[in-house]
């Protein structure tokens, strides 16, 4: 080989090696960079995931509240559509409130940003009632009042004519109101629950702020109070001119009267209840007292309205008699019927005496006692009536035994010792003193020594003979 | 073409050692050892050093998604439960409660003062809400009525307004805005009824936003305490 191709060759082989090794160098940098990269990547990736895991601990905490507080919002906005109890329920405020319904109808809807939202959709209910203000405003109440979220949207109140209202009496408004509420509607895909470790000692750290997220869920109410007096913002108030008495009462006036009336009625009211709850004849007797006087009262201011013509305006007058008149009649019936039977009844003596016997037969002389006292003012009244005096006689019978046997029990006696000697009356040392059948205790001389028997002693007293054990 | 020399041994050049050629060979040989020296440290030394370090951060990785996971589903059950919260405290908000209002309502029509008799009934009441007020557009519903004022002055007309809109008897202002300007017309006299003249007027009062009745009752509250 000539120099001129000892070069070619070595330099071509020089120069394939260095080409090579260049290549390989380049592909090895690009592959570095490659995976540098992924290097970096997998850093972000870390360092976003531990941010993502440091926030683990809030979302548990904001779970555990949620879930808590769930079955609130459950209650408010109910899972299923669950309108017919809504129907039932429309049905059952009306009927308290005295409201008369004409019909119900759903109403279409177009909440866009509810639905978008996917979860809720608005249900809205079209009613159509008839009642005076003061009842629609009751069955509003009821409504607002509901466990579940409802609302009234809108309603229209025509109010009755007067001339309907002097016909009937009763203010029959025609009332049209629509009622909203929602209905959750789970999307597909929903996230089951979580399970959670150490649930339940979470959720016991979270107690205050589960309780302030449920406080804060709670619909805001109104307690409607009822008319107060106050009349019918829908009727015609004006009262027909009277040329006679020019001091005729003004509707507000008349309002108020009744509205008096009606307050004793209901006062009379507790008080025939309390007469009847009286655990004794004595407490009876003075709750039915006062009923007759508040009655009497009531009974005279009535009389001297009606007498004087001072109640013009229908509805007071139909209030009038709703609340005063009707009522006043049952309670003076019932009043009556119940003065027929004076003194406690058989059932009464009855289970007294039932008692009785069982305090005494227990040893409870003194709950016997005042098991009787409960009744024995009462006793008395039931002369004439044998079935009831022979029970009476009976618990006096045993009013006396038990407060013979009471006071029996509580005469302490020192007994020493005693001899029976047969042919001769047995000796016993009471208090220190020797004494024998027939001597009476000295300390104690209704107490009469009738026999001796080994640790037993026998004693006439109040008339029985009772025994000691020593 | 064949070359032969004819010169004597001692009339030959010299043969010199080939200096040039070892350098050339020297300088391919050093040149192609580096190159392949630096692959190898590119290879073994940072190469394999990244590798190393991928893997390992490739298991710190995976360790954390499981707990990644659980997170992502704590995050779905919020979002699903958080749905029903956000969407019953804004329909709570926009709620009115009308039992209130018209309670309210009764009671400024009951007021009576010293020379205020405004002694007003109603035809009608209608109540209309918005939920939604589009765009700019202020109306969120109203109430309005045909009411009479039985009086023989129509200044008591304006004696009801004063009062509906009066913070002092009613807060019937947390919920709407100001009654419009007075105005009626007097019905025939009824000579058979006290009092026999009455003036018609009506009564329109608009709702305010639902923003506007929650910063209203927030007031009054923070004024109770």
């Amino acid at each position: 080989m000539n120099d001129r191709k000892f070069w070619m060759t070595f330099g071509g082989i020089a120069g394939a090696i260095a080409l090579g090794s260049a290549y390989m160098i380049f592909n090895e940098k690009d592959q570095i960079e490659t995976a540098k990269g992924e290097v970096a990547t997998l850093r972000q990736d870390i360092a976003k995931a531990r941010d993502t895991v440091a926030t683990t601990p809030e979302l548990e905490r904001d779970v555990i509240v949620l879930r808590e507080i769930s079955d609130r919002i459950r209650e408010i906005l109910p899972n299923t559509r669950d309108l017919t109890n809504v129907v039932r329920d429309f049905q059952e405020y009306s009927k308290e409130a005295g409201v008369a319904t004409s019909g119900f109808r759903p109403t279409q809807q177009n909440n866009s940003r509810l639905r978008q939202s996917g979860a809720f959709e608005k249900v809205a209910y079209q009613l159509t009632l008839e009642a005076d203000t003061f009842q629609f405003l009751d069955f509003l109440n009821r409504i607002e009042t509901h466990s579940r979220f409802m609302a009234a949207s809108s309603f229209k109140i025509n109010a009755a004519t007067r001339k309907s209202l002097e016909t009937d009496g009763i203010a029959n408004h025609r009332i049209q109101m629509e009622v909203e509420t929602y209905k959750y509607v789970p999307r597909e895909g929903e996230a089951n629950e979580v399970k959670i470790a150490g649930y339940e000692r979470k959720r016991d750290l979270l107690a205050g702020e589960i309780n302030r997220r449920r406080s804060a869920l709670t619909l805001e109410t109104f307690r409607y109070r009822g008319p107060r007096g106050r009349r019918d913002p829908l009727i015609d108030p004006r009262v027909p001119a009277r040329v006679d008495d020019p001091n005729a009462w003004t509707v507000q006036r008349q309002m108020e009267e009744v509205t008096e009336l009606i307050s004793r009625m209901e006062e009379a009211r507790k008080y025939w209840d309390a007469s009847n709850a009286a655990e004794s004849v004595l407490e009876r007797m003075v709750q039915r007292s006062e009923l007759e006087k508040i009655l009497a009262m009531l009974g005279d201011d009535l009389n001297r309205m009606e007498k004087e013509d001072r109640i013009t305006y229908r509805p007071a007058e139909k209030r009038l008699s709703i609340g005063v008149i009707e009522p006043l009649q049952e309670l003076r019936a019932a009043l009556k019927q119940s003065q027929a039977i004076a003194g406690p009844t058989l059932v009464e003596l009855q289970t007294v005496g039932d008692t009785m016997v069982d305090h005494i037969n227990e040893g409870d002389f003194d709950l016997a006692l005042d098991s009787y006292k409960a009744l024995a003012d009462s006793l008395d009244l039931v002369k004439g009536d044998k079935e009831r005096e022979e029970l009476s006689d009976w618990l006096r019978q045993l009013a006396e035994d038990a407060t013979t046997l009471r006071d029996f029990e509580l005469i302490e006696l020192t007994i020493g010792g005693y001899a029976i000697i047969e042919g001769s009356d047995p000796v016993i040392i009471i208090d220190g003193t020797r004494r024998s059948v027939g001597d009476p205790v000295l300390a104690h001389p209704s107490l009469i020594v009738h026999d001796v028997r080994p640790n037993e002693v026998d004693f006439v007293f109040r008339g029985a003979v009772l025994t000691r054990d020593f | 073409m064949i070359t032969i020399n004819l010169l004597p041994d001692e009339y030959r050049r010299r043969a010199k050692s080939p200096i040039g050629m070892i350098a050339a060979i020297a300088a391919a040989v050093l040149i192609n050892a580096s190159l392949i020296a630096y692959w190898g440290y590119l290879e073994f030394g940072i190469s394999r050093n990244i590798e190393t370090t991928r893997s390992v951060l490739q298991l710190d990785l995976d360790g954390l998604k499981p707990q990644v996971a659980y997170n992502e589903k704590l995050k779905k059950e919020i979002t699903t439960r958080s749905a029903r919260e956000t969407t019953l405290t804004e329909i709570t908000q926009n709620r009115v409660l009308w039992t209130k209002v018209m309670d309210e309502l009764i009671e400024v029509v009951h007021a009576g003062r010293e020379g205020i008799e405004h002694f007003v009934w109603f035809d009608d009441i209608d109540v209309k809400m918005i939920a939604e007020a589009r765009g700019q557009s202020k109306d969120f519903g109203k109430l309005s009525a045909s009411a009479h004022s039985g009086s023989e002055g129509y200044d008591q007309v304006s004696n009801f307004l004063d009062d509906m809109n009066d913070t002092e008897l009613t807060s019937l202002g947390m919920i709407f805005g100001q009654t419009g300007d007075p105005e009626g017309r007097r019905e025939e006299p009824s000579k058979d009824l006290i009092p026999s003249v009455n003036w018609s007027f009506p009564l329109t009062i608009g709702l305010k936003s639902p923003a506007d009745r929650i910063a209203a009752r927030q007031a009054a509250e923070e004024e109770g305490q």
